[in-house]
């Protein structure tokens, strides 16, 4: 039996009156890959920003166990301590998640450091040519705002990924890419999860590339989680009208029938 | 032609400090001129010669100030050029030998309560920011008011009186060493240093609402390595325009403190200078302390750019 690192029991949640989350179960055991598809407001950030206990999200009911521990209200060292070296996360705005004006080298530097673990050029040049970004120690002396979007986002990635987090948490890491880049960066980013059976949470608007990539699926709208299947179930045999919707709209290449 | 950036700017900024100078020297020559009082009629008095029509008018024509005010002028500006700052009225010695002797003390005072302000402030501002809404940053804000209300004559009243006279730690006339200058430069430090604590703290919190911060606490970056490797060399280069700033303040300042500490500074003979109506010293005063005003915040603008090379970007 899998075991489950990451529980969320029956949560809801608010940003100030209006429940954003509303009674969501799921649970994602160790390696697996689970990919919440929605619209844009439909409540998937939130459920991430729950897990990362994000300050201005209020935990209306309901829990997050991480391997077995509940914590729903963790703050403080335990908090700092889970963040980025248990459950890593990588943000929607990958360059504005950095410090714009220092190196990206002094940046992971930090990052490794306050979690005890030393600074190896190697390991970052290794993880980044698995992004395909060349040149890796050239890059690490740039810095966020001297790069593109798709460098920045892979850099986040990296820089996630060194930490060995048991979990990552991924949100709309296709926003800021065009078509053909976010789709690679996808690819590159499950099979690196894959390689180091690091679970993945993934939210984003593209059932397209959630097909390819998650062992199961749950399709989140006004906060509420509609449907939850395995990859397969949710493709071919959906049973709510929102999921079956949502299959007509993705675009399909080359010889669709 | 192609200069980069950086040389360019600084080019820009010295010909618009010489712009400024001009139009400074030009006001402040104006209102000596349009001031009330005599120099003439002041010299005469002070040295005990009985005032006449005759003796006043031929004390006039000796000193120039019969001639029209644009010659003056004129001529003033030409020998600053080249470096001659005029006689003084009161006595006739050469105005750039009465200013640079007081003035290697004034600087002394300004910086040694400028640093004292900065050892204040410095620690107390990133400890309201740190601690914003806490019983330390309550107390750091009541402290910050009253100190930032208080005007500096006052302090430094207070100062004498408990330091002085009460303590006996410290002499009533600050003779120019070390020791003397301990009471006014705090007496200077004290409202400047309280309103360095306001502008830290508020820039710190400004700069700890950003996105990249919430993006390290994300990644488990220790709040230490937050506040001193990021947000504070960030708030740096704000830092340093609001320091810059305050140069004004603390050399305005020191003519006051000066005075009343008897500090052997500038600021005293401007004060002698002012009552005495000694046109020339007054003008080389506000000359010097215009161009060092101007040149610091020159620099500090510099280095603004050289510590967020992104604001010379958009100039570009």
């Amino acid at each position: 039996m899998k075991g489950e690192l990451l529980k969320i029991e029956h949560l809801t949640a608010s940003y100030g009156e209006e429940p954003v989350l509303k009674d969501i179960l799921l649970g994602i055991g160790e390696g697996e890959s689970v990919f919440l598809v929605g619209e844009s407001g439909s409540g998937k950030s939130s459920l991430l920003r729950a897990v990362l206990g994000m300050e201005n999200l209020t935990v209306v009911s309901g829990r997050v166990l991480y391997d077995g521990k509940d914590i729903t209200a963790a703050g403080g060292k335990q908090r700092r301590e889970l963040l980025g070296r248990e459950i890593g996360f990588v943000p929607q705005n990958p360059a504005g998640s950095f410090n714009p004006l220092r190196r990206y080298e002094a940046q992971i530097r930090d990052i490794m450091g306050s979690h005890g673990l030393t600074w190896d050029p190697e390991e970052v040049t290794e993880i980044l040519e698995k992004l395909d970004l060349k040149e890796g120690k050239k890059l690490l002396r740039m810095r966020p705002y001297e790069m593109s979007g798709g460098m920045n986002q892979r850099m986040a990635i990296a820089s996630a990924m060194l930490l060995k987090p048991r979990i990552l948490l991924c949100d709309e890491v296709t926003s800021a890419l065009d078509t053909t880049t976010a789709a690679r960066v996808v690819k590159e980013l499950g099979m690196l999860c894959t390689q180091r059976k690091t679970a993945l949470l993934m939210a984003t608007h593209h059932l397209g590339i959630a097909a390819r990539l998650a062992d199961r699926i749950g399709i989140i709208k006004d906060g509420r989680m509609t449907e939850l299947g395995d990859t397969d179930r949710i493709l071919t045999a959906p049973r709510e009208v929102y999921t079956k919707q949502l299959l007509m709209d993705v675009p399909r290449l080359g010889r669709g029938r | 032609m192609k200069i980069n950036t950086p040389v360019r700017r600084l080019f820009l900024r010295a010909a618009e400090l010489i712009i400024i100078l001009l139009v400074l020297s030009f006001l402040v020559f104006a209102l000596m001129y349009l001031a009330p009082g005599d120099p003439a009629e002041k010299r005469l008095t002070s040295q005990g010669i009985a005032v006449t029509k005759q003796v006043l008018q031929a004390e006039r024509e000796r000193l120039g100030l019969l001639r029209p005010f644009l010659v003056r002028y004129a001529e003033w500006l030409s020998g600053i050029v080249r470096g001659d700052f005029g006689i003084s009225f009161k006595d006739e010695l050469p105005v750039s030998g009465k200013l640079l002797a007081g003035l290697k003390n004034t600087l002394i005072l300004s910086a040694g309560s400028f640093f004292l302000s900065l050892a204040i402030a410095l620690p107390l501002g990133i400890a309201g920011a740190v601690l914003k809404d806490r019983i330390p940053d309550h107390l750091i804000r009541i402290l910050s008011f009253v100190g930032n209300s208080m005007p500096n004559y006052l302090i430094s009243v207070l100062l004498m009186y408990f330091f002085c006279i009460r303590l006996r730690l410290f002499p009533v006339i600050a003779a120019g060493d070390l020791k003397g200058l301990f009471l006014p430069a705090l007496s200077l430090a004290i409202p400047l240093s309280s309103r360095f604590i306001r502008q830290i703290r508020a820039e710190l919190l400004s700069q700890l609402e950003e996105d990249y911060v919430t993006g390290l606490r994300l990644r488990g970056v220790k709040e230490s390595d937050i506040i001193l490797k990021n947000v504070l060399p960030a708030s740096l280069g704000h830092v340093l325009t609001i320091l810059a700033l305050a140069v004004g303040t603390l050399m305005g300042g020191s003519v006051v403190i000066e005075t009343i500490f008897r500090w052997p500074g500038i600021g005293k003979l401007v004060m002698d200078s002012i009552k005495a109506r000694d046109y020339p010293v007054i003008l080389g005063f506000v000359l010097i302390m215009g161009t060092i005003y101007a040149v610091i915040n020159l620099l500090a603008d510099i280095a603004g750019g050289i510590l967020d090379p992104r604001t010379q970007k958009k100039g570009e």
